[in-house]
C-alpha cells in the first residue's frame, strides 16, 4: 500500500479505481462487438444489403479486434506502465512515489485555487466576466440586426421610389442605394471588430489577416456598387424604350421589323451609358472600386508573403527588389555608354 | 389615351422568319468556322535587325526601289501591338508605305513582364528609342531619320524630338495626345482622380486585361453587345469572319503596360498636363516643345473617343517649328489605320509629305522673302543647313566637342528658316474626301 503521508488527498486510490474500470471496459468482448457492429453498414438490423465488399468490412473492423486482443494481454495500470499489483522493483517504486507526489502537488494547488475562486470577490469578478460575454454577443447581434433593418428600410424606400426616379438620361442621386447603406453600416458597426488590437507572438500575422478581411469587404461592396451602376442604363433604357414605343404607336408608325426595335434600344442604351459615364457619381465609384481592389490585392499579397517566408521560395517583393537594382544598374550603364560614345571613349 | 394597334402578328411572323434564317445561317456558319480561316496578322515580310531586352526593331523588306533618302521609323504605342498597321494584305499601312518606296522601320515593344515594371519614359525614350535611332542612322549612314508616332508612341516621338532634335528630319504624329486638359474623352475624365500610385504599387504593371476592360467600358453597348450581334448575323460570310477574327486577335493581343510608364503617363500627362506646357521632365531634362523645329505633320480623328481632337490639336501651336500641318480626318481612333477609305488618303499623304521634305534644301535657295513669319499655317516648310556635315553621326563619334557644338549650332540656325510648301491643296482634298 501507499504511504498516506505521500498521498494526503487519496489520489492513489482514485486512480487505482479508474484504471480497474478502464481495464474492465477495455477487456470486455461485448464492448468491442458493439463497436464492430457500429462499423457494419447497413446495420445488422437493417433490411438493406451492404454496399461494401466483405473484405472492406473486415478491414474496418480489424483495428477494434486488435485493440481488444491487446487489452486482454496487457492490463491498464496505475501509475502508467508499472504493475502496481506485483509491487515491481525498487526503481519502479521510486518512480511511482515521484509521480504520486507530483500529482498530489497539482491537486493541492488546484484545491488552493478553488478556495480562492470561491471567495465572494472572486466569484463576483468571474460572474461579471461571464456576464460580459453575452453583452458582447448582444452588441454584435444588435449591430447586425440594426444594420439589416436599415438595409431593409432603404430597400423599401428604394422600391417605393422606383417609379419616380426612373427618368431618361438622368442619373441624379444615384448614390442613394442599398450598397451605400451597407458600406456605411460596415464602416460604423463591423469594421471595428476587425481592428481589435491583436496580442502575442502571432499578433502581426493575425493583424494582417484581419486587414485582408477588412479590405475584402470594402472592395466587395465597391465592386457590387460599381456593377449595380453598370446595370442602371439597362433599367433606364427599358423604361425609355416603352415610352418611345408608345409614342410611335400613337403615331401609328409601329414597325414590324424586330431589327428596328433592337437598333432603337441599342441607341438608347448607348446614350444612357454615355450619360452615366460622365456623372461624378460614376467616376467616384470607379475610382473607389479600383483603389479598394488594389488595397485588397496588396493586403492579400502581404499575407501570402508571410506564408511564402516559410517556403524555400523568393517572395514577389524580393524579386521586385532585385529587378529594381538591375534596372538601376542598366540605367547607369546606359548613361555611361552614351557619355563614352560622345566623348570618344573617355569619361 | 388614344387607341393604337400593335402589329404583334407581323412582328411575330418576322421573328419566325428571322429564326428560320438564323437556323440556315448557323448551318452555313458551322462550315465557315470549321474551314481553314486566314486570320494571321502582320504578314508583310520583315527582318528583326536589332534587339535590346524585349524591344525589337523590324525592318521591312522593300517591295520596290527605295525612293527616299531618309528612312522612316514608326513608333507604336505601348498599349496594344503595332500589327494593327499591317492587318492583312491589301489592308495595310505598311504595304502602302513600302509601295511608295519608303525605307521602313518599326519598333516592336514586345511584352513587358514584371521585371519591366520600373522602366519609365526615360528608359523607353532616351534608352530604347535613342539606341534604335542611332542604329538606323549608323546603318544607313544618315544624320537624321523621319519619325512617325502613333497614339502614346506619338507622345514618345514628340518627347524624343524635343530632346534630340538633331536626329530627326521630319516628325509625323498620328492620333497623338499632347493636351490632356480636356473633358471631351472619357479617358480624360476617368483618369483625373485615379489613384495611380495604389494601382502601380500593387500590381506593378497595368495588366492588359484591366486595360481592355477599361476600353470596352468606353462603349459597352457597341463593343460588348452590338459587335457580337453583328458577328452572329454575318458568321456565314467567310470574309467577314476572317476580318472579324483578325480584329479580335489584334484587340485582345495586348501587352501589359510597364507600371512606371503608366504612373508617369497618368500623373504628368493626364493629371498634370505637363507635356503641352513644356513642363514635363524626362531623364532629368525638361521637354521643351520649342525644340521641335523640324517639320511636323499632325493627323487625328474627328470622332476619336480615346484621343479626341482637343487632345491633339494644340501641338502645332506649341512647337518651335514653322513648318507644321494639322489634318483632322472624319474617322475614329483606329479607323485612321484600318479603314480602307482612310488608308487611301492617309498613307499616301504621309508619303508625299515626307517626299517633299526628304532632302534638306541647299542653303543658297533660302532667301529672306521666302521666310514666312506667320506660324502654324500648314503651308510652311523648314529649311536645312546646306553646308552642314553630310553625316553628323560619324562626326559625333570622332569629332572634338568644339566641332560637335559647331554642327549643332549650324543645324539649329538653319532650321529656323522657312519656305512656302505646296501641300495645302492635298490636305484640303483629304479633309473633303474623308
Amino acid at each position: 500500500m501507499v504511504d498516506n503521508t505521500n498521498d494526503p488527498l487519496g489520489v492513489e486510490s482514485i486512480m487505482k479505481t479508474w484504471s480497474n474500470s478502464m481495464n474492465e471496459l477495455m477487456g470486455s468482448q461485448e464492448f468491442y462487438q458493439n463497436i464492430s457492429k457500429m462499423m457494419m453498414f447497413p446495420f445488422s438490423e437493417s433490411p438493406f444489403q451492404s454496399p461494401f465488399d466483405p473484405s472492406f468490412q473486415e478491414f474496418l473492423q480489424q483495428p477494434f479486434k486488435t485493440i481488444s486482443e491487446q487489452s486482454n494481454k496487457e492490463k491498464f495500470y496505475w501509475p502508467f506502465g508499472t504493475k502496481f499489483e506485483s509491487g515491481g522493483d525498487k526503481e519502479s517504486v521510486e518512480q511511482r512515489k515521484d509521480a504520486m507526489a507530483a500529482m498530489a502537488k497539482a491537486m493541492k494547488n488546484w484545491h488552493i485555487m478553488a478556495n480562492a475562486m470561491s471567495s465572494p470577490e472572486s466569484m463576483s469578478a468571474l460572474f461579471k466576466g461571464i456576464g460580459a460575454l453575452p453583452e458582447m454577443l448582444a452588441n454584435v447581434t444588435q449591430s447586425t440586426m440594426s444594420g439589416m433593418a436599415e438595409i431593409n428600410q432603404r430597400m423599401i424606400d428604394s422600391l417605393s421610389r422606383m417609379g419616380q426616379s426612373v427618368k431618361a438620361y438622368k442619373f441624379d442621386n444615384i448614390d442613394e442605394n442599398v450598397f451605400q447603406a451597407w458600406s456605411d453600416i460596415y464602416e460604423k458597426e463591423f469594421r471595428k471588430f476587425l481592428h481589435i488590437p491583436q496580442l502575442g507572438l502571432t499578433r502581426e500575422y493575425q493583424e494582417k489577416i484581419n486587414d485582408m478581411a477588412d479590405k475584402l469587404n470594402i472592395s466587395q461592396t465597391n465592386i457590387a456598387e460599381f456593377l449595380r451602376m453598370l446595370s442602371l442604363p439597362f433599367q433606364r433604357s427599358a423604361v425609355v424604350m416603352q415610352d418611345e414605343i408608345q409614342k410611335i404607336a400613337e403615331k401609328g408608325e409601329l414597325s414590324d421589323d424586330p431589327q428596328f426595335y433592337y437598333q432603337m434600344w441599342l441607341k438608347i442604351l448607348e446614350g444612357h451609358f454615355m450619360t452615366l459615364f460622365q456623372t461624378p457619381e460614376y467616376i467616384d465609384t470607379l475610382t473607389k472600386t479600383l483603389a479598394s481592389m488594389s488595397q485588397f490585392t496588396k493586403a492579400k499579397e502581404m499575407v501570402l508573403e508571410d506564408a511564402l517566408k516559410k517556403l524555400p521560395l523568393a517572395s514577389r517583393s524580393e524579386v521586385d527588389d532585385i529587378a529594381k537594382e538591375l534596372h538601376q544598374l542598366k540605367r547607369e550603364l546606359r548613361i555611361l555608354k552614351k557619355k563614352m560614345s560622345t566623348s570618344g571613349g573617355a569619361i | 389615351m388614344s387607341q393604337f394597334k400593335v402589329p404583334i402578328d407581323l412582328i411575330m411572323s418576322k421573328m419566325a422568319e428571322g429564326a428560320t434564317k438564323a437556323r440556315k445561317r448557323a448551318t452555313e456558319a458551322s462550315e465557315v468556322l470549321l474551314s481553314n480561316l486566314k486570320t494571321d496578322l502582320a504578314q508583310t515580310p520583315y527582318e528583326v535587325i536589332y534587339q535590346e531586352d524585349r524591344v525589337k526593331l523590324k525592318h521591312y523588306k522593300p517591295r520596290k526601289e527605295i525612293a527616299y533618302k531618309t528612312p522612316l521609323l514608326v513608333v507604336y504605342a505601348l498599349i496594344n501591338r503595332e500589327t494593327m498597321l499591317d492587318l492583312q494584305p491589301g489592308r495595310s499601312v505598311v504595304e502602302r508605305f513600302l509601295d511608295s518606296g519608303i525605307d521602313l522601320y518599326m519598333i516592336d515593344w514586345g511584352y513587358p513582364t514584371r521585371k519591366d515594371r520600373f522602366l519609365d519614359f526615360d528608359d523607353h525614350i532616351n534608352g530604347y528609342m535613342d539606341n534604335i535611332i542611332d542604329f538606323i542612322r549608323e546603318k544607313n549612314s544618315v544624320p537624321k531619320v523621319n519619325l512617325m508616332g502613333i497614339c502614346m508612341g506619338g507622345a514618345f516621338s514628340v518627347i524624343y524630338s524635343a530632346l534630340h532634335p538633331e536626329k530627326i528630319r521630319n516628325l509625323v504624329t498620328t492620333v497623338t495626345p499632347t493636351n490632356f486638359d480636356t473633358n471631351k474623352g472619357l479617358l480624360h475624365l476617368w483618369t483625373k482622380n485615379l489613384d495611380v500610385d495604389a494601382v502601380v504599387n500593387t500590381y506593378g504593371n497595368l495588366s492588359a486585361d484591366m486595360m481592355n476592360f477599361g476600353f470596352l467600358l468606353l462603349n459597352p453597348a457597341r463593343l460588348m453587345i452590338d459587335k457580337y450581334v453583328g458577328f452572329m448575323e454575318n458568321m456565314d460570310n467567310k470574309d467577314f469572319v476572317e476580318n472579324f477574327v483578325r480584329m479580335e486577335k489584334w484587340i485582345f493581343d495586348s501587352p501589359d503596360l510597364p507600371g512606371e510608364v503608366f504612373r508617369q503617363f497618368i500623373k504628368d500627362c493626364y493629371q498634370g498636363n505637363k507635356l503641352i506646357q513644356s513642363k514635363l521632365e524626362v531623364g532629368g531634362r525638361v521637354v521643351d516643345l520649342k525644340n521641335i523645329t523640324m517639320p511636323l505633320l499632325n493627323i487625328y480623328g474627328k470622332f476619336d473617343h480615346l484621343v479626341p481632337p482637343e487632345a491633339c490639336n494644340q501641338l502645332v501651336k506649341a512647337v518651335g517649328s514653322k513648318d507644321t500641318e494639322d489634318i483632322c480626318l472624319n474617322t475614329g481612333h483606329i479607323g485612321i489605320y484600318v479603314s480602307s477609305k482612310c488608308q487611301e488618303a492617309f498613307a499616301p499623304k504621309i508619303a508625299s509629305w515626307l517626299k517633299e521634305r526628304d532632302e534638306e534644301p541647299p542653303k543658297e535657295e533660302i532667301t529672306p522673302q521666302d521666310e514666312v513669319s506667320e506660324k502654324n499655317t500648314p503651308n510652311q516648310k523648314a529649311a536645312a543647313p546646306k553646308k552642314s556635315i553630310t553625316n553628323p553621326f560619324k562626326v559625333a563619334n570622332t569629332a572634338t566637342p568644339t566641332e560637335k557644338s559647331k554642327v549643332a549650332k549650324t543645324t539649329k540656325s538653319a532650321q529656323t528658316k522657312t519656305r512656302i510648301s505646296k501641300t495645302a491643296p492635298l490636305a484640303k482634298k483629304i479633309k473633303t474626301n474623308l
